[in-house]
């Protein structure tokens, strides 16, 4: 939501409409994406008992590292993983565990 | 009378050196004034995240230093002696079409930086005429805008050192291992580089051409009959002569330079690595991308310092040691 939007309260209601399990299951019948609600997944799994294995293997499933500037950190990371064959993995490592230790200790 | 253009300085330039000055001491994140009611003062933050805690923004400023460092070495030299060269070579006593040949060298510094940069992309690019040529040659080009490697460290590995003694890759400066330091300039570099060198060497012969027309042709004459050879009066007639120039194209091409932006913002934003990040770049980058305004205000105002550091540094050295009696040392 941009700090300058004319009408914050209505965004934030679009936000609240968009995401209550009715609609997310609305979506997931017209074009097949998995409720992100962990309410909804019961309703989904009934529906469509074939995606019943996705939902599962959701506990496990790991996101990326949700900390301010970590997408610069992880992008520096991924280009020092393409020289791996002429680097040192434990330096690359270590410069990746230097950069995120950084953001996540909030310096 | 000179009120109008105190007034334009103050407003162009005094006034938002000042305003960045302060944006590089608070958190000011972009939006609405930097002099609103919500803008802190954090005091040097951004300068201590760059210069002294490891993190990111300090190993970037450092790749990026390094880049530059390297950019400069080579860029400078090269577009001083090939713009003498051709100032030289256009002001020679018997040629034809020496307007055309001025005109054909100073071309390529009055075309558009992006148009230039986009003809390089595609020369430079891996089936790109570069490659062809190399391919005549029976070499095999690399792939010049994806190779982070040091042109050095390829030197080094040709020479059999293929991974750092410890006391190189365990010590560093500025998040960078010596090592990386001493990598020299990547692959993607050199294409920029050249493009540099190609760019700017037409403006500087064209600096150098008045005063070359200015050394009295007694002076040659002269040299001629005491039975200096070619060589000799370039270095003891002709170069002396240029001194006062030669000093301000090296200024004018050191401080452009270090201030290399528009080439890596079109060709490669930084890419291969970080091997093409500049300092002004990243300046850029860290404000307008990453929304972390105070870094990048104090990204440019390191750059401002090394800048006028180097060059006191070059005044100093190449300053004029003549004697009081007029002779020189």
């Amino acid at each position: 939501m941009p700090t300058k939007s004319k009408n914050p309260a209505g965004a934030l209601a679009l936000v609240k409409f968009l995401t209550t399990p009715q609609q997310e299951m609305t979506f997931a019948n017209a074009f097949g994406v998995i409720p992100s609600l962990q309410s909804a997944q019961s309703t989904y799994t009934k529906t469509y008992p074939q995606f019943s294995a996705f939902v599962q293997e959701l506990p496990y499933a790991h996101p990326d590292i949700a900390i301010a500037g970590a997408t610069q950190a992880l992008t520096a990371f991924d280009s020092a993983l393409a020289q791996l064959a002429s680097g040192n993995p434990a330096t690359i490592l270590q410069t990746a565990q230097t950069n995120l230790q950084a953001l996540a200790s909030g310096t | 009378m000179t009120a109008p253009a105190i007034v334009l300085l103050l407003v162009f330039l005094a006034a938002p050196i000042a305003m960045a000055a302060w944006v590089s001491l608070s958190d000011w994140t972009g939006i609405g004034s930097p002099f609103a009611s919500g803008v802190h003062s954090v005091g040097t933050r951004s300068y201590q995240a760059l210069l002294t805690q490891p993190g990111l923004p300090q190993q970037q400023l450092g790749e990026s230093l390094r880049n530059n460092l390297y950019c400069v070495i080579l860029v400078v030299p090269l577009q001083t002696a090939l713009a003498l060269g051709l100032a030289l070579a256009v002001t020679r006593k018997r040629l034809t079409g020496r307007g055309f040949f001025r005109t054909a060298y100073y071309f390529p510094s009055i075309t558009g930086s992006v148009a230039v940069s986009v003809i390089f992309l595609h020369i430079f690019a891996s089936s790109g005429v570069v490659n062809g040529v190399l391919s005549y040659l029976g070499l095999h080009g690399p792939n010049w805008f994806s190779d982070p490697t040091g042109v050095l460290q390829l030197l080094y590995s040709g020479l059999g050192v293929t991974q750092p003694p410890a006391a190189l890759a365990n010590h560093g400066f500025l998040g960078l291992a010596w090592w990386d330091w001493l990598a020299g300039p990547s692959v993607a570099m050199i294409a920029v580089i050249t493009l540099a060198i190609w760019t700017t060497s037409g403006t500087f012969m064209l600096i150098f051409l008045p005063a070359i027309y200015a050394i009295p042709a007694e002076l040659e004459e002269a040299a001629i009959v005491d039975g200096a050879t070619g060589w000799q009066r370039f270095w003891r007639v002709t170069l002396p002569m240029l001194r006062p120039t030669l000093f301000l194209v090296l200024t004018l091409g050191l401080i452009a330079t270090w201030q290399v932006f528009d080439q890596i913002y079109l060709m490669s934003q930084g890419n291969p690595a970080g091997t093409t990040l500049t300092p002004a770049f990243l300046a850029y980058q860290e404000s307008f991308g990453n929304q972390q305004w105070g870094q990048g205000s104090a990204i440019a105002f390191i750059l401002f310092a090394i800048i006028v550091v180097l060059t006191i540094v070059q005044r100093l050295v190449l300053r004029d040691r003549s004697t009081a009696d007029g002779s020189t040392t």
